[in-house]
């Protein structure tokens, strides 16, 4: 077989697989409306805040916040390290700093994000999974039933546990 | 080591790095694949060996990414070629088997990464991690599969042609020594 027509061959094969895998999500959608719970604990852990909001289709978890709270943030850019491209891909992401008075300074401190979700079987309450959330506040999907609740943590430094 | 060889060695690692820093605004895009495979089928063994260390470390110390969960995973897969080359492949010319090659190590490579990302993440990040690094996989194994389809044989004659040239006026240096 030529070399032109292996390499178009190739090249075909491997787009439609790009184009299969990347239609495909390994992170969760969430639900197209219900009920979420958000608690805001400060530094003391103390919960500031318990409240509990509507969502429909349209709305993210970052625009719930900022309807409701006043929420400091800022838009920064991370160079996350690509081990199969040998290299940092930056990647920009809203961070949250701050929810009304409960505020980070994001090098001594941080809010961490969690998600505790209702687990349903066959229309049943069986169990929560809570962790914490694997991508930042733009990639969150709403759960219909879910906790979000963002803690004031302190940075731990090399050695620290 | 002959000094002339070492040279002829550091040349080769200043290229295969240089490309690399080059290409950098195309994710994937490289010939770092097509360079090893290259060098590894005019180099002897240990010196194929010595210029991937070489390469790992120098390429690490550039981009500031020296990290016990980086830096290993670099080492174990860029050694898989010589490792390959000289067992599996039989130490072959044929370009269309060393594409399929490329074209394969562009996904392994990929999946090196894998169980250091678990230690680092949780075993949770299996499968998102494993999903969302096909497609870069599939680019470098596309970038492997061409570029050593079409470039190895000409890059491999005009530099078998320089070693023999090194390798003569080696000798006649020694003859004459």
């Amino acid at each position: 077989m030529k070399k032109g027509v292996l390499t178009v061959i190739v090249i075909l094969i491997f787009t439609v697989i790009i184009v299969m895998v990347s239609s495909f999500t390994p992170y969760e959608d969430g639900d197209s409306e219900g009920q979420i719970t958000i608690f805001v604990v400060d530094e003391t852990g103390t919960r500031v805040y318990e409240d509990t909001f509507t969502f429909y289709e349209e709305d993210t978890l970052f625009g719930i916040l900022d309807a409701y709270y006043t929420v400091h943030y800022e838009e920064m850019a991370f160079d996350l390290w690509d081990g199969a491209s040998l290299r940092f891909n930056r990647v920009s992401s809203k961070v949250i700093l701050g929810i009304n008075e409960v505020n980070t300074d994001f090098s001594t401190q941080f809010l961490k994000i969690s998600i505790r979700r209702p687990i349903y079987e066959d229309g049943h309450l069986v169990d929560y999974d809570e962790k914490p959330a694997q991508t930042g506040i733009d990639g969150i999907p709403l759960y219909d039933g879910a906790t979000y609740t963002f803690t004031v943590e302190r940075v731990r430094k090399g050695g620290e546990s | 080591m002959e000094l002339k060889r070492l040279i002829f060695m550091s040349m080769a690692i200043t290229i295969l790095f240089v490309q690399e820093q080059m290409l950098m605004i195309i994710p994937n895009v490289q010939f770092t694949t097509l360079l090893i495979v290259l060098y590894v089928s005019l180099f002897r063994f240990k010196e194929s060996v010595i210029m991937i260390i070489v390469y790992v470390l120098l390429d690490n110390l550039f981009m500031s990414s020296f990290h016990p969960l980086y830096t290993p995973p670099m080492f174990i897969a860029w050694l898989l070629i010589p490792i390959a080359y000289h067992t599996i492949l039989r130490r072959t010319k044929s370009e269309y088997k060393l594409a399929i090659f490329g074209l394969v190590f562009g996904f392994v490579y990929g999946w090196i990464f894998i169980p250091f990302r678990m230690l680092e993440f949780g075993i949770s990040e299996f499968w998102p991690y494993l999903i969302l690094d096909i497609p870069f996989e599939i680019i470098m194994a596309i970038s492997n599969f061409v570029t050593i389809l079409w470039l190895y044989k000409p890059l491999y004659r005009t530099l078998e042609l320089e070693m023999e040239r090194l390798d003569q006026s080696e000798n006649t240096y020694t003859i004459k020594g």
